[in-house]
């Protein structure tokens, strides 16, 4: 068998592994998921938090007051996080690292509030291990759940009739960390750890090798931070190498594990939320949607690394730069294909060393919205923003009203939907755009920041900016982000794309549940049938490429054409 | 944290943190802009 041959079998076989590991693991969750949210009791511990923090825990919020719940929580944290880099020097286990500088303190704040997890910085040498505990790994359990919480309050738009409400934001976060990531995070950390991740708070070793030379070898709780990092779909990693770092991803099977771990939410969401509307078909629609797209972009990337040409990939039997040989080429195309769909943007392999189709399939995915399956919440919300415009233009076909899940969808809903889907890439193309038209910024970009001139260059800048903006945190590593305009502009981007689709998002939500629901008639476009899927399909892929493909012409295509 | 704060107390060269008041300000100019776009939504 020629080595291509067995890389294609080797990923026929990590792929069947996930689709059966998620097929198990997606009822199980999905299903306590939809019970977390629907429960009436809180725990003991639960009904302290509430306490502490003021909170009327069996009071429903509106949309708007939804909103400034999940705003002011994510600006208190922002703030946090910023405090907590800037007086690092003089916090314990600082591991005699200064504090970051105010640019960086502010995208790496804006960064892990907003489950994006961009590093413009080499954290093993930038953050000691308070910083690292208290103000990240926080983040990477609070910003997961604020997602799922606003996914689960759109659901409750399809689900409640003439209410005007839509949950209470302060009740889905609690149960999302307790309940949710808290548990599964302990259990994930425990098999990490089993396999070779390292979790101690041993700073730097200095050791001697056996050529007689000097080498220092950095420890810390990795394990514990690795397990939310991915369940999380957060991404951020303990090491600048990410979890291509051996103490972070030992060996071809931790990698898979953690793979399974960031799309175990993301898949087990349409379960929770075909079960929460009382017709688990719909559910199935929406992770079928989102299966074929993940199953497309593997076979895509890893056909682009495969195949790639010059005598060097040949030999290797694919392309083999930037790739680690424990991992090989399937496994770090499965890792990348998947953290590009999921916004999670954790790298066990470097995407700017990938060939030029293969970097413009992990731009491509990220440019999909996060949607397949997307981020923990980020990516059901996404993809069910998507179902409204489909049910539209299926309404406009037949010249019915639309109608979805018993809902119409009149204006105002359609209206959000726009707002929703035009938010990121106005981000993405307005950032990537003023980066080249400003005379002073594109001088800085070509002198300090961009290692590689022209179209791949260009690719490194708007790679950077459809990460930030979709909230993905994955980078093309040859570009140096940590200057004062990338650094400002990404943190801004960063917020933006995160939180101005919430609007629209809670917005729709709170609409949906003003309303009563309609019967279903011979004219109700099914939406749980395959008919729907392929629209719902086409819509995400119509929306992407008119939206992206002049951009992507510029960059990743202009490369592969040279 | 409290650590934080006694060493901080007792650090003699402290500069005036302009850049941290300009991107602190910065965070809250963000989430005004959401607010105004929440508000900007409530018409639609």
């Amino acid at each position: 068998m020629t080595p291509v041959a067995t890389e294609w079998l080797l990923l026929a076989a990590q792929l069947a592994t996930l689709i059966v590991l998620l097929g198990v693991g997606h009822v199980f969750l999905g299903d306590y998921m939809a019970r977390v949210y629907t429960a009436t009791k809180h725990l003991k511990v639960e009904r302290g938090f509430y306490r502490v923090i003021g909170a009327n825990g069996d009071g429903e919020q509106s949309w708007g007051a939804y909103l400034r719940s999940v705003l002011a929580f994510s600006v208190v944290g922002v703030l946090i996080v910023y405090l907590f880099q800037r007086i690092q020097t003089w916090l314990p286990w600082a591991l005699g690292l200064p504090q970051p500088s105010e640019p960086l303190s502010f995208n790496t704040a804006i960064s892990f509030v907003t489950n994006t997890n961009w590093q413009s910085y080499s954290p093993d040498t930038t953050l000691g291990y308070t910083v690292q505990l208290v103000a990240l790994a926080v983040q990477n359990f609070v910003s997961a759940a604020v997602g799922i919480a606003v996914a689960i309050a759109l659901v409750r738009g399809f689900m409640y009739r003439r209410t005007g409400t839509i949950g209470n934001f302060w009740v889905d976060l609690t149960r999302g960390v307790l309940r949710i990531l808290l548990p599964i995070s302990i259990v994930a950390a425990v098999i990490l750890i089993a396999c070779g991740v390292i979790q101690n708070f041993a700073g730097f070793q200095h050791v001697t090798t056996i050529t007689g030379s000097t080498a220092t070898i950095p420890g810390g709780p990795v394990a514990s931070q690795e397990a939310i990092k991915e369940l999380g779909t957060n991404g951020g990693g303990f090491f600048n190498a990410n979890s291509s770092h051996p103490f972070e991803n030992p060996s071809a099977w931790t990698s898979l594990f953690e793979v399974f771990l960031f799309l175990l939410i993301p898949f087990s969401l349409p379960r929770t939320f075909g079960r929460m509307v009382g017709d688990r078909r719909q559910g199935v629609a929406i992770v079928a949607t989102m299966a074929i797209f993940w199953l497309a972009s593997n076979v895509l990337l890893a056909w682009a690394e495969l195949s790639a040409s010059g005598i060097a990939p040949q030999l290797a039997g694919g392309a083999m730069e930037g790739k680690e040989d424990r991992f090989g080429i399937v496994a770090s195309t499965i890792f990348g294909a998947s953290t590009t769909l999921t916004s999670t943007g954790a790298v066990n392999s470097m995407h700017d060393s990938y060939t030029s189709l293969g970097g413009a399939v992990t731009l491509l995915d990220m440019m999909l919205g996060e949607v397949a399956p997307g981020g923990a919440g980020a990516g059901l919300y996404g993809i069910l923003m998507l179902a409204v415009i489909a049910v539209f233009v299926a309404g406009l076909m037949v010249g019915r009203t639309p109608e979805y899940l018993g809902k119409k969808i009149g204006p105002r809903e359609m209206k959000l939907a726009s707002l929703y889907i035009l938010t990121t890439p106005a981000l993405v193309l307005l950032g990537t755009g003023l980066s080249f038209a400003i005379p002073a910024v594109k001088a800085d970009l070509e002198k300090t920041s961009i290692w590689n001139p022209g179209s791949h260059g260009f690719s490194e800048v708007l790679y950077a900016f459809t990460s930030a903006a979709n909230n993905n945190g994955s980078a093309f590593a040859g570009i140096t982000a940590n200057t004062v305009w990338l650094n400002t502009a990404l943190g801004v981007v960063m917020f933006l794309g995160r939180f101005v689709p919430i609007v629209f998002v809670l917005a729709l939500a709170g609409s949906l549940a003003q309303q009563d629901k309609v019967p279903v008639t011979a004219g109700t476009l099914p939406t749980h049938r395959p008919q729907f899927v392929g629209l719902l399909i086409g819509t995400t892929l119509l929306v992407t490429a008119l939206t992206y493909f002049p951009v992507l012409a510029l960059g990743p295509l202009a490369e592969g054409l040279k | 944290m409290a650590i934080a704060i006694v060493r901080l107390r007792t650090h003699q060269r402290m500069e005036f943190p302009v850049l941290d008041i300009i991107y602190v300000i910065a965070i809250v100019a963000v989430a005004a802009v959401v607010l105004l776009v929440a508000k900007g939504v409530e018409k639609l």
